[in-house]
């Protein structure tokens, strides 16, 4: 009888479509292809979701309810509270070729708990970058202003940082409010 | 009676009688899709509609069920795998991939090479679920649909997760 030797270790790719999820045993990792978001199944049990970037964050556990499979989150499934969250945009050049100064900014988000907005002003790409006093969101409005005379945010360059304290489920943008300056 | 014999990780222990030893096979339409150690840069299909007969390809047996087999560029590596459905597989080597076509006739398979560079770079290192592939090649993870390949692990997962 013929055989021979393929490799010395098989390690398996396998799609599980209760889950939408592709699971590499090579490395642990678990790819979910509804949503494109990555994770790793590294614990012995296999039904925990840990982040690929902080291996002690769980995400989410596999609870077998049965005859179903379902994908709890781990703040429910544990009774934990959300941590911190800090969204940070990327730097935008608002008046294109001049400087700016922002009013305010008005995120774009479906987290009722934001805690605080800044922004962050630069006036070269190189420069370390200067964050104003964090306000909080007129209610009306929706907006948090940099209005106050130590807390203005001119520069060239600005980028927002929103800080969630009890968890959001979307961040889609941020609506910025400015003047634009001279180029110098 | 033909059976395919498959080869476990350890190198042994083969589940059936031999016929056609091989590392992997698939269904692919009406044939049954092997990847034969005999040659492992090539794959070989069954008679149409019969997953035991195996005839040698060329002959005038193996024309008349449709049999046959088709031998890649070495330069892509082994043929690591097949993920076949109803219409047509994808024949995976370590660093390329292949689409095999249903043509009938004598040529039967039409093999068109659309991805030169991905592969997946070790046996059955792959999974299908409906008209997706997901496959890991040497540079990380990536996904096969509509014959277009997706990295979908660009990026951090690929860095810090390279497969091995």
């Amino acid at each position: 009888m013929a055989s021979v030797t393929i490799q010395q270790e098989q390690k398996n790719v396998v799609v599980n479509a209760a889950t939408n999820t592709v699971f590499f045993q090579d490395q642990a990792l678990c790819y979910n292809y509804k949503t494109g978001q990555w994770s790793r199944l590294s614990s012995a049990s296999g039904k925990r979701f840990f982040g690929v970037n902080n291996s002690a964050r769980l995400l989410g556990t596999i609870e077998n309810t049965g005859l179903s499979v379902m994908v709890q989150d781990s703040s429910t499934a544990l009774s934990a509270s959300a941590v911190t969250a800090t969204v940070v945009t990327g730097d935008f050049e608002l008046n294109p070729g001049g400087r700016a100064l922002v009013d305010g900014v008005r995120p774009l988000t479906d987290g009722a708990s934001l805690a605080s907005v800044r922004i962050g002003v630069k006036s070269l790409l190189s420069d370390t970058i200067n964050w104003s006093t964090g306000t909080s969101i007129n209610s009306r409005t929706g907006m948090s202003n940099f209005r106050a005379g130590d807390n203005v945010a001119e520069g060239r360059y600005h980028r927002s940082e929103f800080v969630f304290t009890g968890g959001f489920t979307t961040v889609s943008g941020a609506d910025f409010e400015f003047s634009a300056e001279g180029g110098v | 009676m033909t059976k395919i014999t498959y080869t476990t990780p350890a190198g042994s222990a083969a589940l059936n009688s031999v016929s056609i030893p091989s590392v992997g096979c698939a269904t692919v339409r009406d044939f049954v899709m092997l990847m034969p150690t005999s040659n492992r840069y090539s794959v070989r299909w069954s008679g149409i509609g019969d997953p035991t007969s195996f005839p040698t390809p060329g002959t005038s047996a193996a024309r008349t069920v449709q049999a046959g087999e088709q031998v890649f560029p070495s330069k892509f590596g082994l043929v690591t795998g097949i993920a076949g459905n109803d219409f047509f597989a994808y024949v995976f080597q370590e660093r390329a991939i292949s689409k095999a076509s249903y043509v009938a006739g004598d040529i039967v398979f039409s093999f068109d090479t659309f991805e030169e560079g991905r592969g997946c770079h070790k046996l059955n290192r792959f999974a299908r679920i409906d008209d997706k592939v997901f496959f890991e090649s040497e540079f990380g993870y990536h996904m096969v649909e509509n014959d277009a390949v997706v990295d979908i692990g660009l990026g951090f997962v690929d860095k810090s997760y390279t497969p091995t």
